[in-house]
C-alpha cells in the first residue's frame, strides 16, 4: 500500500495504461486469438522452411500458393461451381422442407402427432451412410448427392422448428385469440417471431452439416467437385492441390456460417436462444 | 411431449395418429417393395434376413466391434480434451480470449475434410478414425463444459473459498457438480456426431468397420444389407443416448430432468 503511494507517478500511469490495454484485449478477445493464430502460422511456416516437418504438412504459404495454382490452371473454378451448385440446392431443399414441416407440425397437433414419430424414428439413422444405397438407386449422379444433402439438412431444421413453436408464450396466443386474429395472422405475428431464433439455430446446424455431407458425397461417389479435387491431390501426392481444396472448404464453411449468423442477428434483433439444441 | 400449458390428457385421435406415424413408414416401404418386386428395393424381411446372414457369418459382429471401438476411443479422447479445454477456458480469461474465437471460427468448417491429412499423419489403421471422431466431437463437449463451469453460482465459489477449501477441493466440490449436467448434454450431442463421423471415414477409405460394410454392400448392389446396417446404427445411437440419459439421472440426481 505504502509502496504504491510512494512510487513515482510516471510508472504508476504506465502500469495502469498497460492493464487497460490488456483489459481491452481480453474483452474484445479477437486481438489475442488473432495473435495466437499468427504465432502458430508463423511457427508452422518457419519450421516448414527449415525442413523440420514432413512435406505433406504443407506450409501455410504453400497452401495459398497451391490455391493460386489451382485457380491458374483452371481446375478450381469449375470444381467450385459444381460443389456450390450441389450444396446450395441440397441445403435449400432440405432446410425449406424442414422449416415448413417443422412449423406446421409444431402448430397443428394432428399433423404433429403424425409427423413427430416418423421423424424421431428416422433421425438417429446416419443419413450420410445412405450414400451407397442412393448411388445404387439413382446412380453416381448429382441427384444422389443433392438428395443426401437435402435429407441431412431436413432433420435438424425440422426438430428445431417444431420445438421452436413450443417456445411461444401461451399468454400471447391467448391475446391474439382474444382479439380474434385469424389463425394465419396469429401464426405470422405470434408464433413465427417466437420460433424464429430456434428455427435459425436449426438452419445453422444444417449448414455445417451440409458441408460435411457434400465432402463425403464428393469422395465416396466418383470424386469430383472441390472434395474430389482435394482427394485427387491426396491420391496423386499433389499436396498443394489437396491443401487448396482444404482451404476452399474451410473458408467457404466459415464464410457461409458468418453470413447466416449476421442474417440471423438481423432477423432476431432483441431475441436470444440459450444452449444450442440437439441436432 | 405435450404442448405448453395443456394439462388435459391427450385426446385419443392424437394417440392413434402417433401410432400411425410410427407404423406408416414401414408399411409404405413394404407396400412399395412388394409392388416393385425388385432387388434394389428390398422388402423388410429381406433386410432382416441380410442382417441375419451377415451376423451368422461373423462379418457383422467383427465390423461392428471395429467401428464401436474406434468411435468410443474417439469419443473418450474428445471428452478428455473437450472437458479440459472447456474448464480451462472458463477459469482463465486469457485462454477464453485466445481459444473461443478460434473454436467458434473453426466450428462450421468441415473437419472431415482433414481426412487425407489424418491418413498421411496417422497411417491407414483405425487411428485416423479415432482422431477425426475426437476432433468433431470435441466441439460440443468443450462448449458445454465451458458454459457449465462458467454458470457455477458465484455464492458457492465464495462460500468454498471462505471455508478455506483449497482450489482443487473447491473445484471438485463446487464446479464439477454444477458443470456436470451441461457436460452430459454435450456428450449427448456428441454421440450422433461420433457415429456419423466414424461411419463416413470408414466409408471413405477403411477396409473394415460398418462404414466399409455399407459401402461394400452398395458396390455389390446389395441394398438390403446396407439398409440393415444403417438401421442397426440407428439402434446403436438410440441405445447410447438412452444410456447417457440414465447415467445423467444417476449422476445428476439432484436436478429434475429438463423437459425432454
Amino acid at each position: 500500500m505504502t509502496a504504491a503511494l510512494v512510487a513515482p507517478a510516471e510508472s504508476g500511469r504506465l502500469a495502469s495504461r498497460r492493464s487497460a490495454a490488456w483489459e481491452w484485449a481480453l474483452d474484445r478477445q479477437w486481438p489475442l486469438s488473432l495473435t495466437a493464430l499468427a504465432v502458430l502460422l508463423l511457427g508452422w511456416e518457419l519450421s516448414a522452411r527449415a525442413d523440420r516437418i514432413p512435406d505433406y504438412l504443407l506450409s501455410p504459404w504453400g497452401a495459398v500458393d497451391g490455391l493460386h495454382r489451382a485457380y491458374a490452371d483452371g481446375m478450381l473454378m469449375p470444381a467450385l461451381e459444381l460443389s456450390g451448385y450441389r450444396l446450395v440446392l441440397g441445403f435449400l431443399i432440405g432446410t425449406t422442407a424442414g422449416v415448413v414441416l417443422g412449423l406446421v407440425s409444431g402448430t397443428n397437433r394432428l399433423l404433429g402427432s403424425l409427423l413427430d414419430p416418423m421423424v424421431s424414428i428416422a433421425n438417429p439413422l446416419p443419413k450420410i451412410a445412405l450414400l451407397p444405397v442412393f448411388a445404387v438407386w439413382l446412380g453416381f449422379t448429382d441427384l444422389t448427392r443433392i438428395s443426401i444433402i437435402a435429407l441431412g439438412c431436413f432433420f435438424p431444421t425440422y426438430l428445431n422448428a417444431a420445438s421452436g413453436t413450443r417456445l411461444v408464450d401461451v399468454s400471447f396466443l391467448r391475446v391474439s385469440r382474444n382479439v380474434e386474429a385469424s389463425r394465419i395472422r396469429s401464426f405470422l405475428h405470434v408464433v413465427l417471431p417466437a420460433a424464429l431464433p430456434r428455427v435459425l439455430v436449426g438452419v445453422r446446424i444444417s449448414l455445417a452439416l451440409s458441408f460435411v455431407v457434400l465432402f463425403a458425397s464428393e469422395i465416396v461417389v466418383s470424386p469430383d467437385g472441390v472434395g474430389g479435387m482435394l482427394y485427387a491431390g491426396f491420391l496423386n501426392g499433389d499436396y498443394p492441390r489437396m491443401y487448396a481444396g482444404l482451404l476452399v472448404l474451410a473458408v467457404a464453411g466459415f464464410a457461409a456460417d458468418l453470413v447466416l449468423s449476421v442474417l440471423a442477428r438481423r432477423l432476431t434483433r432483441g431475441q436470444s436462444v440459450g444452449v444450442v439444441g440437439r441436432g | 411431449m405435450a404442448s405448453v400449458g395443456r394439462h388435459r390428457a391427450l385426446p385419443p385421435v392424437t394417440v392413434l395418429l402417433s401410432l400411425l406415424g410410427l407404423v406408416l413408414p414401414f408399411v409404405l416401404w413394404e407396400v412399395n417393395a412388394q409392388a416393385q418386386q425388385n432387388l434394389l428395393v428390398p422388402k423388410l424381411g429381406e433386410i432382416v434376413q441380410a442382417l441375419q446372414e451377415s451376423a451368422e457369418s461373423g462379418a457383422l459382429w467383427y465390423n461392428a466391434s471395429v467401428t464401436l471401438r474406434s468411435a468410443l476411443c474417439g469419443l473418450l479422447l474428445a471428452v478428455v480434451v473437450g472437458v479440459a479445454l472447456g474448464t480451462a477456458m472458463a477459469q482463465s480469461r486469457l485462454l477464453e480470449a485466445v481459444l473461443s474465437p478460434l473454436l467458434g471460427a473453426s466450428y462450421p468448417v468441415p473437419k472431415l475434410a482433414l481426412y487425407p491429412v489424418a491418413i498421411l499423419i496417422f497411417g491407414l489403421g483405425t487411428l485416423p478414425v479415432v482422431i477425426l471422431v475426437a476432433l468433431e466431437c470435441m466441439y460440443p463437449i468443450a462448449y458445454n463444459t465451458f458454459q457449465g463451469v462458467r454458470s457455477t453460482p458465484r455464492e458457492l465459489v465464495r462460500a468454498a473459498a471462505n471455508s478455506e477449501g483449497g482450489p482443487l477441493r473447491t473445484f471438485g466440490a463446487v464446479h464439477v457438480p454444477s458443470a456436470l449436467p451441461s457436460v452430459m448434454t454435450g456428450l449427448r450431442i456428441a454421440v450422433p456426431i461420433m457415429i456419423v463421423v466414424a461411419v463416413v471415414v470408414e466409408m471413405l477409405g477403411q477396409s473394415r468397420g460398418l462404414g466399409f460394410l455399407i459401402r461394400d454392400a452398395g458396390r455389390a448392389i446389395e441394398p438390403a444389407l446396407a439398409l440393415g446396417v444403417i438401421l442397426l446404427l440407428g439402434v446403436v445411437g438410440v441405445a447410447l443416448d438412452f444410456l447417457i440419459k440414465m447415467a445423467t439421472r444417476r449422476l445428476v440426481f439432484w436436478e429434475v430432468a429438463p423437459g425432454e
